[in-house]
């Protein structure tokens, strides 16, 4: 199946909420997006039983969240994209569709801030339990020391560049 | 009593420098450096270096690779538990300065910033052969070291 018949066959279900952006890229409707997952992985057509990846990207404004599906059985991939609402980017899991979904999500919250709704464990993943901020945002400020280990280090080369002429 | 001394000492310090045991530990891809050096082509085991499984049993904490801050510590859990007297070596940039990931919000900017740290060794990552010369500097350090008239005299 081509990336048009997907598209085709996403917007006789869904409309206007799903629209054709980049080749091989559908932007959705965040609201809808539960919806669409699961018609992506049941239907016999799309049959994407694969989710690559889960991932988000900070934007001025928004907080996009990036799915990579891929169908072994057609041999075809499909990219969905959904814009959130920077202050305040919530969106309901995808955890029941594809439970790999739950470590990609996971590490998305705490990177990005992204609340998923209805997640099972919503701890953080790779960062340490009491992390402030959101690194992957890029308004973030790295905090000045961690536990009383300093963040900063001494540059030689710097010094010796800035050094008054001897 | 001089010449006791020093003498027990060389013994002492000759015994240490030839069973250099060092924790089987790696964090990143100098890791994989490590386990060539302890392999057939360098084999540090000429010099009475092997690796141990734990912390009780290490003289040497070889710190190969990138240290996080959620690494951190457990690092120096590691090097709290080794018995004394005990001796850390930084391999390569990362574990030196942080490296290439030194603009990384949860890199620590080198291991010195939280335990000592005896010898450095530049590198990305470094050669076997670099690690090796490590360890035998290591062992000259320890060949001078006066442990009778410092530490053993106080106990």
């Amino acid at each position: 199946m081509n990336f048009e018949d997907i598209v085709k066959t996403l917007k006789a279900e869904f409309g206007e909420t799903v629209k054709e952006a980049a080749p091989g890229t559908v932007v959705a409707d965040p609201g809808e997006i539960e919806k669409i997952a699961l018609f992506c992985r049941d239907n016999p057509l799309l049959d994407f039983k694969a989710l690559i990846a889960l991932s988000g990207v900070d934007h001025p404004g928004r907080i996009e969240i990036v799915l990579h599906l891929a169908s072994y059985g057609k041999k075809h991939f499909l990219v969905i994209k959904t814009a959130l609402d920077r202050n305040k980017p919530e969106i309901s899991t995808l955890e029941n569709v594809w439970k790999t979904a739950n470590w990609h999500e996971r590490e998305c919250a705490e990177l990005l801030g992204v609340l998923f709704k209805g997640h099972s464990d919503p701890r953080k993943l790779l960062l340490p339990d009491d992390w402030l901020g959101y690194p992957l945002r890029k308004d973030y400020v790295p905090p000045t020391e961690y536990h009383g280990i300093s963040h900063s280090r001494h540059n030689p080369v710097e010094k010796k560049r800035g050094a008054p002429p001897s | 009593m001089e010449c006791i001394f020093t003498n027990t000492e060389w013994f002492l310090n000759w015994g240490r420098k030839s069973s250099i045991w060092y924790l089987l530990f790696a964090s990143a891809c100098c890791g994989i450096e490590l386990m060539q050096t302890g392999g057939p082509r360098t084999d540090v085991d000429r010099f009475g270096a092997v690796p141990r499984a734990t912390p009780r049993q290490s003289d040497l904490l070889i710190v190969a690779g990138t240290i996080t801050y959620k690494m951190a510590e457990r690092v120096r859990l590691l090097y709290e538990q080794m018995a004394e007297p005990r001796y850390v070596i930084a391999m390569g940039s990362c574990a030196n300065c942080g490296g290439l990931f030194q603009g990384s919000y949860s890199v620590v900017k080198g291991v010195d910033k939280i335990i000592p740290v005896d010898l450095y060794i530049p590198g990305c990552a470094p050669r076997p052969e670099a690690l090796a010369d490590a360890l035998i500097k290591l062992q000259e350090r320890m060949m001078k070291e006066k442990y009778l008239r410092t530490v053993g005299a106080s106990a």
